[in-house]
C-alpha cells in the first residue's frame, strides 16, 4: 500500500513558503521546505490510509480503523520472526511512527541508495541482533537537490515507514555536497560506513532507539566472516551441521576457528573464511591443522576438473582426497614443484604417498602416480616417467646415480632429454628409452659431447663385462668400456666391429681400450690403443691389428 | 550553572539543564581485526555532543535527541551541538562560521526532524567554529510556540563557547 501525501502544489501558502536559508548554514532543499505544513502528519496519513477501506468516516470509525491498522502492523514482527532465514527479531514500522523506511522496501529490494539520492550521513545502534550483537550502522540516503520525490508512506507490509519526508541530515558523508533533500530511505549494514562509502568520515553518532528497526526485505547481515560463511553453506541444515565449538581466536594470534559437526571454518584477515571438512579435515588435523605446515585454508573444498578428486588449498600447500586411493597432503615446497609441472593433470599426476624421509635421512620425498619429488635442503627436484623407472631400477638414490640434482630437461638436439644426478646422468629419447650412465663411462660420454657426441644416446646402462674388472655401456653408435685400471674410452664403427668379432672384446687378446681412435687426418694413420695392442683403422672394411 | 568539557563551555540559562558527553571509543577487543564490536568499530571516532534543554533530559538519549524529543511538551526546546571530525571543517556543508545564535521561527520546519513527531519542528545548521565542525540541531516541542521558545534557544546558544582543539 502506498499512500501519497498532498503535493507541495496543494499545500497552503504563507507562512510556509520555500525559503533559501543557505546563508544561515541551513542547507535543506529550499523547494522542499516544510512539505507537511503544520498539519499532523500521522493523523492525516492514517486517516487517509483508513479511508481507503471505506467512505463516510466518522471520528469513531476513524479511531476504530486506526486501531485495526495499527494492530495489523504490530503483529508483523511475529510473523517475520518465525519465517525461516529471519534469524533476528526486528521491529516493524508504520507510516505514523515518524521514521524513514529502509531502502530495500522502496528500492526494488536493494539495500542501497536509490537514484536521485546520495549517502549523506550515518549513525550506529549498539548490540544489534541484525549484526549478531555487533553494532549496526544505518546510512541515510538523502534526496539530491532539487528533490525529485514526494513525501509518502513506503507501503511495505512491515516497513510502512515514510519516504522522502524527514529533511534531516546526519552529515558525515559527502560534505562536499551542501544542499540536501529529505531522507529517501535508510541502508542497514554491519559494515562501517566509511568502508561502505569512502566519502563518509569516521565521526560516529549513536541512536540506540533504532537498534531493532527492520524490514522483511532486510536479511540479517550479521556476524563474523566465519558466521557468514557458515550461513552461506546452509548453517545447521548444511553439511557442516550444528556448532560444536563456538568461534574463537587461534593460539597463533592470527586467525580464528569455529568447529561444527561436519567440519571446521577457519579465518584470517588475509585468507578469508574457508571450510575444511571430511577426509580433507582429517588429513589437515594430521598435519597439525593451522599450526602445522599448511597454515590456513585459502579455499573451500574444490573438485578437480577431471572429477577424480576433491581438494582444499592452504597457504602452504594442498590436500587431495581420492576416495580409496587415499588422502594426501602436498605441502610447500612440493606443491610449487608439482604445480610447475602441471599438477595432478601434468606429468606427476596425483600424490600417492605422504611426504616421507628417505632411509639414508638425506632427503624427503613424495610419490605421485607418475613419479616422485625429492627435497634436499633448498633443492626440490622431480623425477618422472621412464627416467624415474630407470632410476628406480638402479636402486634409486641409494644406487650408483645418487640423488637427482636437476629436473629432466631438453638435451638441445630436438630429440631427447637428460636428467643430472649426483653421480651421473639418465638420458632419454623416445626411440631408445631411458638409460643411466655413471662412473668412468659417464665421464667419457660427457667428455665426448654426451648425446651430441659421436655415439649419441645410450642404449644400455653400464653393465659388468663379467671379468670382475670392467664395465661397458652400449650406445646408438658405439660402446664405452672402462675397468678398474683403465679409464673409459669409446670404441665405434669398424674398430668396434673388429674389436668384438675378431679379437674378443675386453676379455679377448686386446683387453680394455687405453685411448680413443685417432682423429681423421692424423699423421701416420689412425690407431686406437688397447692394453695388449692397437688397432689400425684403414677403412670401414679394413682394420688391422698392430702388436 | 556552567558546563565545561572537551573544549566546549556553556552557561546554562535558568531552568535549563545540559550535558556535554563523549561516547566510549570502541576498542579492538577479542574480535578479529576488522570486525565490529558491540559498540562499533575500533576505527570510528566519537566526538563531543552537547544536549541543552529547558526540560528534564532522560539518561538514555540518542546523539540527536531521540529519547528526549519523545518527552517534550509544548513549550520545551532541545538544543543539540554535535561535533564532527576536523576533516569536515570548512567543507561546503560546514561553510558557515560561528555558533548560530540568531534562529528565527521561519527557519524551523516540521519536516526537519530526525524523526517526525506531531507538532514538533526542527532546524539543523552546520557550521565551523575555531576549526571545529558542528551541527546545531534545535527541536521545538510545538512549532506553533516558536515565537515564544526560539529566543530561549538563542539565549542558550549565545552562552556557549567552542574553543579551538
Amino acid at each position: 500500500m502506498t499512500v501519497a501525501l498532498p503535493s507541495r502544489r496543494t499545500r497552503r501558502a504563507a507562512p510556509d513558503e520555500p525559503l533559501d536559508l543557505t546563508e544561515h548554514g541551513i542547507h535543506r532543499d529550499p523547494v522542499n521546505h516544510d512539505p507537511l505544513g503544520s498539519a499532523t502528519f500521522s493523523q492525516r496519513l492514517v486517516h487517509r490510509a483508513s479511508g481507503l477501506f471505506s467512505k463516510g468516516t466518522t471520528r469513531r470509525s476513524f479511531l476504530t480503523r486506526t486501531a485495526v491498522l495499527g494492530s495489523a502492523l504490530a503483529v508483523g514482527p511475529i510473523d517475520f520472526i518465525l519465517k525461516p532465514g529471519s534469524a533476528y527479531a526486528y521491529t516493524c514500522g508504520t507510516c505514523s511512527d515518524g521514521w524513514t523506511a529502509f531502502c530495500c522496501t522502496i528500492n526494488s529490494g536493494r539495500n542501497s541508495c536509490p537514484p536521485n539520492s546520495f549517502v549523506a550521513g550515518w549513525w550506529k545502534a549498539d548490540n544489534a541482533a541484525y549484526c549478531c550483537g555487533a553494532a549496526r550502522y544505518i546510512i541515510d540516503c538523502n534526496a539530491t537537490c532539487p528533490t525529485q520525490c514526494a513525501c509518502r508512506c513506503a507501503g511495505g507490509s512491515c516497513d510502512g515507514r515514510r519516504t522522502c519526508c524527514n529533511q534531516f541530515r546526519y552529515g558525515q558523508c559527502h560534505t562536499e555536497i551542501a544542499c540536501y533533500g529529505p531522507v529517501v530511505c535508510r541502508v542497514a549494514t554491519c559494515t562501517p560506513p566509511w568502508r561502505y562509502d569512502p566519502s563518509c568520515t569516521t565521526s560516529s553518532a549513536t541512536d540506540n532507539k533504532t537498534t531493532n528497526h527492520g524490514a522483511p526485505c532486510l536479511t540479517t547481515d550479521c556476524g563474523t566472516p566465519i558466521d557468514k560463511k557458515y550461513k552461506a553453506l546452509g548453517g545447521a541444515s548444511g553439511f557442516l551441521g550444528k556448532v560444536v565449538a563456538a568461534e574463537k581466536a587461534n593460539s597463533d594470534g592470527r586467525g580464528r576457528v569455529a568447529r561444527y559437526e561436519g567440519g571446521n571454518i577457519y579465518w584470517t584477515s588475509t585468507t578469508g573464511a574457508h571450510e575444511v571438512h571430511g577426509a580433507l579435515l582429517t588429513e589437515f588435523g594430521k598435519q597439525a591443522g593451522v599450526n602445522g605446515v599448511l597454515k590456513y585454508p585459502t579455499s573451500d573444498t574444490l573438485t578437480t576438473s577431471d572429477e577424480q578428486a576433491r581438494y582444499s588449498n592452504f597457504e602452504n600447500g594442498r590436500i587431495y582426497y581420492r576416495g580409496t586411493a587415499g588422502t594426501f597432503t602436498v605441502p610447500k615446497p612440493y606443491f610449487a614443484k608439482h604445480e610447475s609441472v602441471g599438477g595432478v593433470h601434468g606429468i606427476l599426476g596425483y600424490p600417492t604417498s605422504a611426504v616421507t624421509t628417505s632411509s639414508d635421512k638425506k632427503s624427503r620425498y613424495q610419490n605421485y602416480t607418475g613419479g616422485r619429488i625429492y627435497v634436499q635442503g633448498s633443492r626440490v627436484v622431480e623425477i618422472h616417467g621412464a627416467v624415474f623407472t630407470e632410476h628406480e631400477a638402479v636402486q634409486g638414490v641409494h644406487g650408483p646415480l645418487g640423488y637427482p640434482i636437476s629436473d629432466l630437461s631438453s638435451a638441445g638436439d630436438n630429440r631427447g632429454k637428460g636428467q643430472w644426478f649426483e653421480k651421473g646422468f639418465i638420458w632419454y629419447a623416445p626411440t631408445v628409452g631411458a638409460h643411466g650412465l655413471w662412473g668412468k663411462i659417464n665421464d667419457r660420454h660427457l667428455a665426448n659431447g654426451n648425446v651430441k657426441g659421436y655415439v649419441r644416446y645410450p642404449t644400455s646402462r653400464p653393465t659388468p663385462v663379467g671379468d670382475g674388472r670392467g664395465t661397458y655401456a652400449t650406445f646408438e653408435r658405439g660402446n664405452i668400456y672402462a675397468s678398474t685400471t683403465t679409464d673409459g674410452f669409446q670404441v665405434h664403427g669398424a674398430v668396434l666391429k673388429a674389436y668384438l668379432e675378431t679379437y674378443g672384446g675386453p676379455t679377448g687378446q686386446l683387453g680394455y681400450p687405453l685411448s680413443e681412435l685417432d682423429p681423421a687426418g692424423t699423421s701416420g694413420g689412425r690407431f686406437q690403443r688397447f692394453e695388449n695392442g692397437k688397432l689400425h683403422y684403414i677403412s670401414d672394411t679394413n682394420v688391422q691389428l698392430v702388436t | 550553572m556552567k558546563l565545561q568539557s572537551h573544549g566546549i563551555e556553556t552557561d546554562l540559562p535558568a531552568g535549563w539543564e545540559g550535558r556535554i558527553g563523549l561516547r566510549t571509543q570502541p576498542s579492538a577487543d577479542a574480535r578479529a581485526p576488522g570486525e565490529v564490536s558491540a559498540i562499533g568499530d575500533a576505527g570510528e571516532r566519537p566526538n563531543p555532543v552537547v544536549h541543552l534543554a529547558n526540560f528534564a533530559l532522560p539518561e538514555q538519549r540518542g546523539d540527536f535527541g531521540s529519547g528526549a524529543v519523545d518527552l517534550m511538551g509544548a513549550d520545551d526546546v532541545l538544543v543539540v551541538l554535535f561535533e564532527y571530525g576536523p576533516e569536515c571543517a570548512g567543507t561546503p556543508l560546514f561553510k558557515r562560521t560561528g555558533i548560530p545564535t540568531d534562529l528565527t521561527p521561519n527557519m524551523f520546519s516540521s519536516s526537519a526532524l530526525q524523526r517526525t513527531i506531531s507538532g514538533q519542528a526542527g532546524c539543523q545548521i552546520f557550521f565551523t567554529e575555531n576549526g571545529r565542525a558542528f551541527c546545531s540541531y534545535t527541536v521545538l516541542g510545538r512549532q506553533s510556540n516558536a515565537l515564544r521558545v526560539v529566543p530561549q534557544a538563542n539565549a542558550a546558544l549565545s552562552r556557549t563557547r567552542i574553543a579551538p582543539r
